[in-house]
């Protein structure tokens, strides 16, 4: 009777290698993994997600239960790209919370780990790492905004275009798409370039959070000075030196990327009557400078902090 | 054929790096010849600059470093393909699973997913880490940190494998057990290994040639064996009791006594290296004395470390 005999020797390996042009796929691929497997992170999509839901339900009982025509109109008065818009801006609070989740820990948790030194000693550059690390920020956050408004687009196409739904603007859809990808680039950007100054996430993530919440108060202050301003005095200078202001935030700017792009009719939300507020969006240059700004010092941090580290004590 | 395994490794030509105004390493000249090297120097010696710069990750102010045909001076994803590292540190990736995490160190390194899963099983099973591949590695105890670094270094099937400080923190037995993993990635002849550590006893057991730095300098490189020869093929002696009559016979021979302690010797004779031993023996008989223990004798690496760097 014979038994195999296990060879416990040394082996190399001499299997295929592939080209080294996709190495920070594998890094964002690897990074969006670990957050789509967490339960928390398809619960906030789905909260943030309220807006549509209510929107949905709202249309549904009108058309289900003919609420006179007083209904109807108010279907007919809906404008689609504000609706997107309103869904947006109400889901930023989650969007920053996944964010937080996405990106806090990116680079923070490596640092604290000494992940780099495993990255930078096999084929794989700086720009590989940093690439990796902001398509996989980019990734969980874009479809946390995206895909709600995806499937939104799907159900207005099928059911809503009585409505007016895709006849209004048959590009709205792309545009939705473009304006949530600055955004979420923006947003990334951000996180990733805080997360690299860290040793670990929940600093990171603490940064992040006061600096959303400070400029958030800050903006929400200069908005209503902006709105106090043009009433008593419609023709006052001011109101151009404080109008950047109320956008400066985290929110701020992609809202007004979103603004920009898609475009905002300033009706209320839900198809009520009445308007959205009176803070018009500001200038294109204004908007798309503080994108490249934030991007661009973003990427200058990353760079001076993704550093190969100490390999030998 | 011999002249294959003859080329060095890394070639290290003129090389001179600083940070600031300090000179880390200052027109170091060395070639590593293929095998199982030591890198030995004191704190400061320029050790790490030397890896660094092996790796890339430092640019030489001048000179040049060759690994294994590829110009380490201006990093390139050629030379960090034949080149494994296990780093001093800890390091992982956090959140995944050990299995996982050596298989994204293959994928890191261009392997294929299913390919870099299959070969993390292997290389993990090879590291002795088999029961606890599923675990996280955050909760690994120390011996396991080290496997699994060296489990990561391995998994894409370097050439050429770094080990800095292998032994780090491991009780005697991972400490042995250390040893000898390193000693049969060695003895595959399928990676070059190159290990930098304090312990000259881990050096002295693992590896056949060392480098020695001090100050950004070459002190001494070459084989263990030839850097702990010592001159005149002196021979330690131990006799069952003392015999002074050996002593005498010895000396009256033409031969040295070179250290005498109670049985044991150390001698030297004016004959042919393949003479000594029928000659010693000889003179034992003559004598009356019983010798228990014959052997070369030879400086420990410790000593040769300490004269290389004095």
């Amino acid at each position: 009777m014979s038994s195999p005999i296990a060879d416990l020797s040394y082996r190399t390996y001499t299997g295929p290698i592939e080209p080294s042009r996709w190495r920070w796929w594998t890094i964002a691929r690897m990074m969006t993994a670990l957050i789509f497997h967490k339960k928390i992170y398809w619960v906030a999509t789905v909260i943030s997600s309220w807006y549509f839901l209510v929107i949905m339900t709202i249309i549904f009982y009108v058309e289900q239960f003919q609420i006179g025509g007083q209904g109807i109109d108010m279907l007919n008065r809906l404008v689609w790209k504000d609706q997107f818009y309103h869904a947006f801006g109400s889901g930023q609070l989650l969007f920053m919370l996944i964010t937080l989740m996405s990106g806090s820990g990116s680079i923070a948790n490596d640092n604290q780990a000494n992940a780099l030194v495993v990255y930078l000693s096999k084929p794989c550059s700086r720009l590989d790492y940093i690439l990796g690390k902001l398509i996989g920020t980019f990734l969980p956050i874009f479809t946390a905004m995206a895909l709600p408004a995806t499937i939104f687009f799907a159900i207005g196409l099928g059911s809503y275009q009585r409505y007016g739904f895709f006849t209004a603007d048959p590009w709205m859809f792309p545009k939705v798409i473009l304006s949530i990808s600055i955004a979420t680039a923006f947003q990334s950007s951000l996180i990733v370039a805080i997360s690299s100054l860290f040793r670990n996430g929940r600093g990171a993530a603490a940064v992040y959070a006061a600096i959303y919440f400070v400029l958030t108060f800050f903006a929400g202050l200069m908005g209503v000075l902006y709105s106090g301003l043009s009433q008593s005095n419609p023709d006052s200078p001011a109101l151009g030196n404080t109008l950047p202001f109320a956008y400066a935030s985290i929110d701020g700017i992609s809202l007004a990327v979103f603004r920009q792009i898609v475009g905002f009719a300033n009706t209320a939300p839900f198809g009520a009557p009445g308007t959205q507020d009176l803070i018009p969006t500001p200038p294109v240059w204004l908007t798309f400078g503080a994108v490249t700004l934030v991007g661009t010092i973003g990427v200058l941090i990353l760079s001076r902090r993704v550093r190969a580290v100490e390999v030998v004590g | 054929m011999q002249d294959v395994f003859d080329q060095p490794i890394i070639k290290c030509n003129d090389l001179t790096v600083q940070y600031g105004n300090f000179v880390a390493l200052d027109g170091f000249t060395v070639e590593i010849k293929p095998g199982c090297t030591g890198l030995l120097g004191p704190n400061g010696a320029g050790k790490t600059t030397f890896i660094k710069t092996m790796l890339g990750f430092v640019t030489p102010k001048s000179g040049s470093v060759w690994v294994l045909g590829h110009d380490a001076g201006r990093p390139n994803r050629e030379m960090r393909q034949v080149v494994g590292l296990m780093p001093e540190q800890d390091c992982h990736i956090p959140g995944i699973p050990a299995v996982r995490f050596v298989a994204y160190a293959g994928e890191l390194a261009g392997m294929p997913a299913n390919e870099a899963l299959r070969r993390a099983h292997e290389v993990i099973e090879y590291c002795g880490l088999g029961e606890a591949r599923y675990r996280p590695v955050e909760t690994f105890s120390t011996g396991m940190k080290q496997r699994i670094k060296l489990a990561q270094a391995l998994v894409h099937g370097p050439k050429v494998l770094l080990l800095d400080e292998p032994t780090n923190g491991l009780d005697p037995h991972g400490r042995e057990s250390m040893l000898k993993l390193i000693r049969d990635i060695s003895a595959s002849r399928l990676v070059h290994v190159i290990i930098c550590s304090h312990l000259l006893k881990d050096i002295e057991r693992t590896c056949d040639q060392v480098v020695m730095i001090q100050r950004g300098r070459l002190v001494a490189d070459g084989l263990i064996a030839d850097l702990i020869r010592l001159d005149g093929q002196p021979i330690d002696i131990e006799l069952r009791e003392a015999v002074p009559a050996f002593n005498e016979a010895v000396e009256r021979f033409g031969g040295s006594i070179l250290s005498h302690e109670s049985y044991h010797l150390r001698v030297t004779l004016p004959v042919p290296a393949d003479k000594i031993a029928t000659t010693l023996y000889g003179i034992a008989a003559e004598t009356g004395a019983e010798i228990r223990l014959f052997a070369i004798a030879r400086k420990s690496l410790e000593d040769a470390f300490l004269e290389a760097v004095h």
